[in-house]
C-alpha cells in the first residue's frame, strides 16, 4: 500500500500491520527518506509542541528580579565587603532565629570579605512581628540595631507568647541603654513605617514566600542550606569577584 | 469468578483505560514540572536536599534541567505524540522518583513535602507520595502495553510504511 490512497488505506494499514512489516522489510530500503516519511512528521509536530510549551512557560515565568538593596540598610561586616549576604527575615518566625548560628558561623568564617545586610519582612501571620521590626529600626536610629537584633531573636518565646508586647519591647531598650524618650517617641509617631515598607515592598518584588530568606550576592540560598552550602556560594562569588 | 475477571481484564485493556491513564499520567508531569519552572529554582533544590541522596553540586544543575524533562515528556504524553518514547521517558522517571522515596521511607526521613508539585499548595508526605508513585507506575505499565495508542497525535501523523 502507498501513502496517499485516504484515510480507508491508513485505516487498513493498521490492522494488517504485520503484513505490512514484512513487505516493508522486503521493499528497497530507501534510507533517510522513508524514515522520514514513517515518523518525521511527528518529530516535527513534537518539536513545535515543545517549543510552545516552553514559549508558555518562560512566559509564565516571572523574570528573577535584582536584588537592590539600598546602602541605609542595617549591616554587619565591613562596608565595602566583597560578597553580601541579604536576609529577608521576620523576628517572630521560628525559622529566622532557628538560622541565626548557621549566619553567624559563616559571618565569622569570612571576617574581612563578607557584609550582611538585614531587611525586614514580617509575615502578617506573626502578630507581633510588624511591631517588633519597628522596634528594632527605631534601635536602628539609635546605633543599636544588631544588639536589639540579637535581643528580639534570642528571647523570641518570651514576646511571642502573645500580651502587650510594647513594655516588653521598651524593657530590651533600656537594658541596652537606649535614649528611653527618643526610642518611645519614634515606637509611637510611626517615623520607622515607610522604611519598613520599603522593605516589604522589596521582599514582595522578589516573590519571597517564605521567611527567612538568604542571598548571596543576587544568587538565592535554598531553603534549609546548611552553613556549608552558604560558603560553598560565598566562595564562588569571591571566585567570580576576583 | 473467572467470568468477572475475564470482564474486568477486558475492561482494563478497553482503548479508553488507555487514554485515560495517559492523559492522567502525562498531565501529573506536565503540570509538576511547569509549577516547578515557574518558581525559583532554589525551592526545587531545597526539596533535592531534603532527600539527602545526591551531593550538593548536583542540585542545581538537576533542578534546573529536571522540571523541563518533566513537562515536556508530560506534554507529549497528553497530546500522544512520539508515544511509546514519552511513555518510556514518564517511566524511567516516575521509577527513580519512586525509588528516591523509598529509600526516604527506609531510612526513616519524613518528608514534609516530598517537593513534587512546587508550591502548588498541596503538599504530600513521601508516604503519600510513594503510594500515589505505585498507581502511576501501574498506569504506565498499562500504557507499555499498548501498541497503537487511540486519539493520539501519532495516529494522525504517522505515514503508513511505503
Amino acid at each position: 500500500m502507498r501513502y496517499g490512497e485516504g484515510k480507508m488505506g491508513r485505516a487498513s494499514s493498521r490492522k494488517h500491520s504485520r503484513h505490512e512489516e514484512t513487505a516493508a522489510t522486503a521493499a528497497p530500503v530507501r534510507g533517510g527518506r522513508s524514515w522520514f516519511r514513517r515518523f518525521g512528521l511527528q518529530w516535527l509536530a513534537a518539536v513545535v509542541v515543545i517549543g510552545l510549551a516552553v514559549g508558555l512557560v518562560l512566559w509564565l515565568r516571572p523574570l528573577p528580579p535584582k536584588v537592590v538593596i539600598p546602602s541605609a540598610r542595617p549591616f554587619r561586616g565591613p562596608a565595602a565587603a566583597a560578597v553580601v549576604i541579604t536576609e529577608f527575615s521576620d523576628f517572630q518566625c521560628p525559622s529566622c532565629r532557628a538560622v541565626e548560628p548557621t549566619i553567624k558561623e559563616v559571618l565569622a568564617a569570612y571576617p574581612t570579605q563578607v557584609k550582611l545586610v538585614y531587611v525586614n519582612y514580617p509575615l502578617p501571620m506573626h502578630q507581633f512581628a510588624e511591631k517588633a521590626a519597628v522596634a528594632a529600626l527605631c534601635a536602628n536610629e539609635q546605633g543599636k540595631f544588631w544588639d536589639y537584633h540579637d535581643r528580639l531573636f534570642e528571647h523570641q518565646t518570651e514576646w511571642a507568647a502573645g500580651g502587650d508586647v510594647r513594655p516588653i519591647f521598651d524593657g530590651y531598650a533600656g537594658e541596652l541603654g537606649l535614649d528611653h524618650a527618643r526610642f518611645d517617641a519614634c515606637v509611637a509617631d510611626g517615623r520607622m513605617l515607610p522604611e519598613l515598607r520599603a522593605d516589604i515592598a522589596r521582599g514582595t518584588a522578589l516573590k519571597i514566600d517564605g521567611t527567612p530568606t538568604l542571598y548571596v550576592n543576587e544568587r538565592r540560598v535554598a531553603v534549609g542550606a546548611a552553613a556549608a552550602d552558604i560558603t560553598a556560594m560565598i566562595d564562588e562569588a569571591l571566585r567570580a569577584a576576583s | 469468578m473467572t467470568a468477572i475477571a475475564r470482564r474486568a481484564l477486558t475492561l482494563l485493556l478497553h482503548p479508553a483505560v488507555a487514554v485515560a491513564a495517559r492523559v492522567i499520567l502525562g498531565g501529573v508531569f506536565a503540570v509538576s514540572g511547569t509549577v516547578k519552572l515557574i518558581e525559583p529554582v532554589e525551592n526545587f533544590m531545597a526539596a533535592i536536599h531534603a532527600y539527602d541522596l545526591l551531593p550538593v553540586w548536583m542540585e542545581r544543575p538537576l533542578a534546573v534541567t529536571l522540571p523541563w524533562v518533566e513537562m515536556g515528556s508530560g506534554v507529549l504524553l497528553v497530546l500522544g505524540l512520539l508515544t511509546r518514547a514519552s511513555v518510556m521517558i514518564v517511566a524511567l522517571q516516575l521509577a527513580v522518583f519512586t525509588v528516591a522515596l523509598g529509600s526516604t521511607l527506609l531510612r526513616g526521613i519524613s518528608l514534609e513535602d516530598c517537593g513534587c508539585f512546587g508550591a502548588l499548595g498541596f503538599k504530600e508526605s513521601n508516604t503519600v507520595a510513594f503510594v500515589r508513585n505505585l498507581v502511576l507506575l501501574a498506569l504506565a505499565a498499562r500504557l507499555g502495553m499498548e501498541r497503537a495508542p487511540s486519539w493520539a497525535l501519532d495516529r494522525w501523523l504517522q505515514r503508513p510504511p511505503l
